[in-house]
C-alpha cells in the first residue's frame, strides 16, 4: 500500500526531530523501533507461518490447512471490517456477532423451512442485517443511549432471535441446498476458497473508502473529534448511523458466508466471533498505523491469530483442548495492546520534550517581544 | 476609615495614590473592628515567564465581608489556589488567625484552618439528598460503628438554621433546589466544619437577581456572627451593595485597599483598569480616547467599503441583544465583554450556532443561518473556542485536522499527494512549527494548534470568520503570527473578522473597532483612536442600571 509506506516515511521523519530550515523531500533515516512498532505483528505473522510449518510440516503446511484457516476466518474478518466501522466513528457495537449468527441462521432456514430460493434467502438475510444496524444506529444517535448499552440489548435481542427461529436445534437440510449457494461456500479459485476473496475484496473496499474517499475523512474525524466535526459542517450524526447500518451489512455478508460454508443451520454458529472479531480490531490498530483503527492490520492481525490458534490445536496433547483459542486471542490482545500503549506513552513523553525545547528555544527569539510587551505594561500602570 | 494592612509590598506609589479624601467610619457591627484573622503577606507565584502574584498584601478581619476585584489574569485565583492549598506560593507568608506559615500544604490543611471555598458551581453532588451532601463532607455521625441517621439529621439541620433553611426537606435531591439554596447548603457544610473564613468565587454568575439578595442576606448574617468572607467578583454592583472592604489586584499586583464607603463605582472601575483618578471620562461618554493607543494598534485606518461585509440590526436571544453594529469587508471587529457578557453568545448566533432573532445581512443579501452548514455555504467560518474540545481531533493528522470535511463529490478519491502538498503549504503560510503534515495534533503546542485551526478556516477563503478566544493560553509570538495572518488576509481578500475575547488587550491590539457587551447588552462601539483597554474595561463593567441605560438609547 503505498500511502501506508509514505506514512511510515512521514513517522520516520518525525522521529529524527531537527528541523534545519527547509526540507523538500523526507528523510530516509532508519529508524529500527518506528519500523517495529508498525510492523511487528506483520512480522509476527510470517514468523508464526513458519515455524509451525517447520514443526509441522505434514499438517500445518499443507495447502488443505492453509486454505481451510483463509476461509474460515473470512467470517471473522466481516465481523471485524463491520466493528471497525463502528469504532472508526467513535462507537461500538457488540451486537455484530448475533447479527452474524442470525443471518446464518436465515439463509440456510429460509431454503429449508420456507422455501425460498437462495437468492430470497440471502436477500431477506441481509435486509435483516441492516435493520439490526439501523436499530442500533437510532438508539445511539436518537435516543442518545451509550453505544456500548445499546448494543448489548440487541446483542441479546438478535440472540433470542435466532434462538426462536431455529428452536435451539440444528437444522439440517434434507434435500441439498441450491447449487450457486454451495458455490459461495465451497467453489475455490486457485484454490483457494471463495469466502476468502470475498472478504479480501471487502476489506479492501473498506480500506479505500475509508483512507481515500471523502466519506472516510469525515468518519474519522467524527470519531476524532465529534464535536469539531459537526463545527465543520459534518452531519455527525448521519455518519454515526451511517456506520452502524455499513457494520450491519457486513455482519450480514458474514452470516451469509458462514451458512454457504456450514450449509446447516447449528445454534450459536457466528456468535462465538465476537471476540476473536474484536481481537483482531484492537491489535490491528497496534500495528501498520499505529494508534488508528486500520484495515490492513485487521488482516493481519486475524490471520495472526487463527494461524497461532491452528498451529497450536494441531501440536496435539493439551494445545487441542478447546481453551486454547480463546486463551490465546485474549493473552494476544491483552499484551499487544499493552505494549503499543506503552509505545505510545514513550512517544507522548518524546514529543512533550521536543516541545519543551522548541519552547525554550523560541523564549530566547521571543524576549525582545516580551520586553517590548512588559514595558507597555509599565506605560500603562504609570498612565 | 482606610485600612491598609500589611507591608506595602512594591505598590506604595499606586496604594498611596488612591487613598480617599475622606475617611468614613466603617459601617456599623462590621468591619474594621474585629480581629485580624487572614493576611497575606508578600506573596509571589510566578509560572514560566508570567508573574501571577508579583507579591501581594491582603488582610481580613473577623466579620469582614472583603470583596476582591480585578480583571481576568490579575492574580485572584492564583491567590484563591494558594489559599486553598492547591498550589504553594514561591515567597511572602499567610498568616492564619495568628499562625505564621509558608504554605497551606493541602486543601484538607485549608479546612482544618477554618477556610472554606464556594465556587460558581458550589460543588454539591446533585443527585443525591441535602443531608447526603452535607454529611459527605463533614463525616456521618456514628453509633457502634453503625451511621447514626437522627444525629446526624439533627447536626445538620442546626447548621441549615444559621443560614436561613431550617425547614428543608433534608432527603430532597440538592439538584432539585433553587440555586440559592444550594450556595446556601454549600455555606452550611463549610460552617459545621467549623469555617471562619468563607471564600466566594464568583458565586453569583448562576444566580437570578433575587437569588444573589438572597445569598448576601445569609453572608451578611454570618459576619455578624463573626465569620469573614472573602468576595471575588467582577460584578461592581454587588461588591459596592457587599462589601465592607475591597482590595484591587491588578498584574499580579494589590493597587488598592479601602473602606467600601471611600469610593464610588466607577473610580473602582478605574483601579481595576488602571485608570488615574480625576482624567478618565464619564461612563456616559464611552470612547471618549483616554490615552494614545497601545504600541503594536494598526495606525493607518482600514478602507470602509459602502456595503458592509456583514449588518447587524437588533439581533437578540434569550440572553443577548439587541445588537447593532454593521463589518466592513477588511476590517477585525472585536466583540468583547467579562467572561459571561454573551460576546461568545453573539458569535455563535452569528453562526447559526444558537438561536436568534433579528435581521441580518451580508454583503446586502439577508443572512438567516440555521446550522453551522448553512453558515459556511455562505463562506461564514466559525472558528470554536476551546480548540482541543471544538475545533481540533488531537488524535487526527495535521493534514487530515486542515482537510477534516473535503469538498470534492463523494466518489471522488483524495489525492495523497496532492493533498499533503497543499497542507504544506498552508502550514508554511501560517508557520505552524513543526511544519509535518502528518504529526498528531495533540503534539503540538497550544498556540501551533490554534494558528492550525486559524489555518483550517481560512484555507476555505471565507468572507467572514467568527474567531472565538483565539488566542487563549497562546504564546506571544503565536499571537503575533495569528494578527498577522488575518491582518494579510483583510488586505489581500477584503476578509472581515469578528474577533471575540475576553482580553481587552488583545481588543486594543488588535481590532479596528471594538462592541463591548455586558449581561448580554451592547454598551458601546469604540473605533480608533478610541479602543484603549481603560476605555473597553470600563464599558465592561457597566452595571445593570448602565445597561439599561445603554440599552434605552
Amino acid at each position: 500500500m503505498p500511502k501506508t509506506s509514505a506514512n511510515i516515511i512521514e513517522s520516520m521523519e518525525i522521529g529524527s526531530g531537527d528541523r534545519g530550515g527547509e526540507q523538500p523531500g523526507p528523510i530516509r533515516k532508519i529508524d529500527v523501533a518506528g519500523f517495529l512498532s508498525c510492523y511487528a505483528i506483520p512480522l509476527l505473522l510470517i514468523v508464526i507461518v513458519a515455524t509451525f510449518c517447520m514443526l509441522k510440516p505434514s499438517t500445518f503446511a499443507t495447502a488443505d490447512n492453509i486454505d481451510s484457516v483463509l476461509s474460515i476466518e473470512a467470517v471473522t474478518i466481516m465481523v471485524a471490517l463491520a466493528g471497525a466501522m463502528v469504532l472508526v466513528v467513535g462507537e461500538f457495537d457488540v451486537s455484530l456477532a448475533n447479527n452474524t449468527a442470525l443471518v446464518a441462521a436465515l439463509v440456510v432456514g429460509l431454503q429449508v423451512l420456507q422455501h425460498l430460493s437462495w437468492i430470497e434467502a440471502i436477500i431477506v438475510g441481509l435486509v435483516v442485517s441492516v435493520l439490526a444496524g439501523l436499530l442500533n444506529g437510532f438508539l445511539v444517535v436518537k435516543l442518545r443511549m451509550s453505544s456500548f448499552v445499546a448494543t448489548l440489548g440487541t446483542y441479546s435481542l438478535l440472540e433470542g432471535a435466532w434462538i426462536w427461529y431455529l428452536s435451539d436445534q440444528t437444522l439440517s437440510p434434507t434435500t441439498p441446498l441450491a447449487t450457486p449457494f454451495v458455490d459461495i461456500g465451497r467453489s475455490s479459485i486457485f484454490g483457494i476458497y471463495a469466502p476468502f476473496f470475498v472478504a479480501i475484496i471487502l476489506a479492501f473496499v473498506a480500506w479505500f473508502v475509508l483512507s481515500y474517499l471523502p466519506t472516510g475523512r469525515r468518519m474519522y474525524a467524527v470519531g476524532g473529534n465529534r464535536q469539531a466535526a459537526k463545527l465543520s459542517g459534518i452531519k455527525a450524526d448521519r455518519m454515526v448511523i451511517g456506520a452502524f447500518v455499513v457494520a450491519g451489512l457486513l455482519a450480514g455478508i458474514g452470516g451469509v458466508l458462514l451458512g454457504a460454508q456450514y450449509l446447516d443451520a447449528s445454534p450459536g454458529a457466528g456468535s462465538e466471533l465476537l471476540f476473536p472479531a474484536f481481537a483482531a480490531v484492537f491489535l490491528g490498530a497496534t500495528t501498520i498505523r499505529p494508534g488508528r483503527y486500520n484495515i490492513a492490520g485487521i488482516l493481519v492481525a486475524a490471520y495472526a491469530l487463527a494461524f497461532m490458534i491452528s498451529g497450536l490445536q494441531q501440536l496435539g496433547g493439551v494445545w487441542s483442548e478447546q481453551w486454547v483459542g480463546p486463551t490465546f486471542n485474549g493473552a494476544a490482545l491483552v499484551i499487544g495492546v499493552a505494549l503499543s500503549t506503552s509505545a505510545f506513552a514513550a512517544k507522548e513523553r518524546r514529543s512533550k520534550r521536543e516541545q519543551l525545547r522548541r519552547l525554550v528555544v523560541g523564549a530566547k527569539v521571543d524576549r525582545p517581544g516580551e520586553q517590548r510587551n512588559s514595558a507597555e505594561g509599565a506605560n500603562y500602570v504609570e498612565r | 476609615m482606610t485600612v491598609m494592612c500589611g507591608s506595602d509590598g512594591g505598590d506604595s506609589e499606586e496604594s498611596t495614590s488612591i487613598q480617599p479624601a475622606h475617611h468614613a467610619a466603617p459601617e456599623a457591627g462590621s468591619a474594621g473592628s474585629g480581629a485580624v484573622v487572614l493576611e497575606v503577606r508578600s506573596l509571589r507565584r510566578v509560572y514560566g515567564a508570567t508573574i501571577a502574584l508579583a507579591g501581594v498584601d491582603l488582610c481580613l478581619r473577623a466579620g469582614e465581608i472583603h470583596g476582591l476585584v480585578g480583571q481576568n489574569g490579575a492574580g485572584k485565583s492564583t491567590l484563591i489556589r494558594i489559599l486553598a492549598g492547591l498550589e504553594p506560593p514561591d515567597s511572602g507568608e499567610i498568616i492564619i488567625q495568628g499562625e505564621t506559615i509558608s504554605a497551606l500544604s493541602s486543601s484538607a490543611d485549608a479546612t482544618k484552618r477554618g477556610l472554606a471555598f464556594l465556587h460558581q458551581s458550589f460543588g454539591l453532588v446533585e443527585s443525591v439528598s441535602i443531608l447526603d451532601n452535607i454529611c459527605l463532607v463533614t463525616g456521618y455521625i456514628r453509633r457502634g460503628g453503625r451511621i447514626s441517621w437522627k444525629e446526624s439529621a439533627v447536626a445538620a439541620r442546626r447548621t441549615l438554621a444559621r443560614v436561613g433553611l431550617e425547614d428543608v426537606d433534608l432527603s430532597s435531591e440538592a439538584g432539585q433546589l433553587p440555586l440559592s439554596q444550594q450556595a446556601a447548603i454549600a455555606i452550611a457544610r463549610a460552617l459545621q466544619l467549623h469555617a471562619k473564613i468563607l471564600v466566594l468565587d464568583e458565586p453569583t454568575s448562576a444566580l437570578q437577581e433575587h437569588e444573589v439578595e438572597v445569598l448576601f442576606e445569609i453572608v451578611r448574617n454570618l459576619a455578624t456572627e463573626g465569620v469573614s468572607c472573602l468576595f471575588v467578583s467582577h460584578r461592581m454592583d454587588e461588591v459596592m451593595a457587599l462589601c465592607d472592604q475591597v482590595t484591587v489586584f491588578r498584574d499580579g499586583l494589590r493597587v488598592a485597599s479601602m473602606a467600601r464607603a471611600a469610593f464610588t463605582e466607577a473610580r473602582l472601575v478605574d483601579l481595576i483598569a488602571g485608570i488615574e483618578q480625576g482624567k478618565g471620562p464619564d461612563m456616559s461618554a464611552p470612547g471618549v480616547p483616554t490615552a494614545p493607543p497601545v504600541p503594536g494598534a494598526p495606525d493607518r485606518e482600514p478602507p470602509r467599503s459602502n456595503t458592509p461585509r456583514l449588518s447587524i440590526h437588533g439581533l437578540r436571544s434569550a440572553s443577548v441583544g439587541p445588537i447593532d453594529v454593521r463589518i466592513d469587508p477588511g476590517r477585525i471587529v472585536g466583540v468583547t465583554g467579562l467572561a459571561d457578557s454573551g460576546h461568545l453568545k453573539l458569535a455563535a448566533m452569528i453562526a447559526g450556532l444558537e438561536p436568534s432573532m433579528g435581521l441580518m445581512e451580508l454583503d446586502g443579501v439577508p443572512f438567516k443561518p440555521t446550522s453551522v452548514s448553512h453558515a459556511l455555504s455562505c463562506a461564514v467560518a466559525y472558528v470554536p473556542p476551546d480548540r482541543l474540545v471544538f475545533g481540533l481531533a488531537g488524535g487526527l493528522s495535521l493534514r487530515e485536522n486542515l482537510f477534516m470535511n473535503p469538498s470534492q463529490p463523494w466518489y471522488r478519491p483524495i489525492h495523497p499527494h496532492l493533498e499533503l502538498q497543499r497542507a504544506r503549504d498552508i502550514l508554511r503560510d501560517s508557520s505552524v512549527r513543526p511544519e509535518e503534515p502528518e504529526r498528531e495534533v495533540s503534539t503540538l503546542s497550544g498556540g501551533n494548534q490554534q494558528k492550525l485551526l486559524l489555518a483550517k478556516w481560512l484555507s476555505i477563503h471565507p468572507r467572514l470568520v467568527l474567531l472565538c478566544e483565539a488566542t487563549a493560553g497562546v504564546d506571544v509570538g503565536a499571537k503575533r503570527d495569528i494578527y498577522n495572518m488575518l491582518r494579510a488576509r483583510c488586505a489581500d481578500e477584503g476578509l472581515a473578522v469578528v474577533m471575540a475575547s475576553s482580553d481587552f488587550v488583545e481588543m486594543s491590539d488588535a481590532c479596528d473597532e471594538v462592541l463591548v457587551l455586558a449581561r448580554g447588552s451592547q454598551i458601546s462601539l469604540l473605533c480608533r483612536p478610541d479602543i484603549t483597554v481603560a476605555a473597553i474595561t470600563r464599558a465592561a463593567y457597566s452595571s445593570p442600571r448602565q445597561v439599561r441605560e445603554a440599552t434605552a438609547i
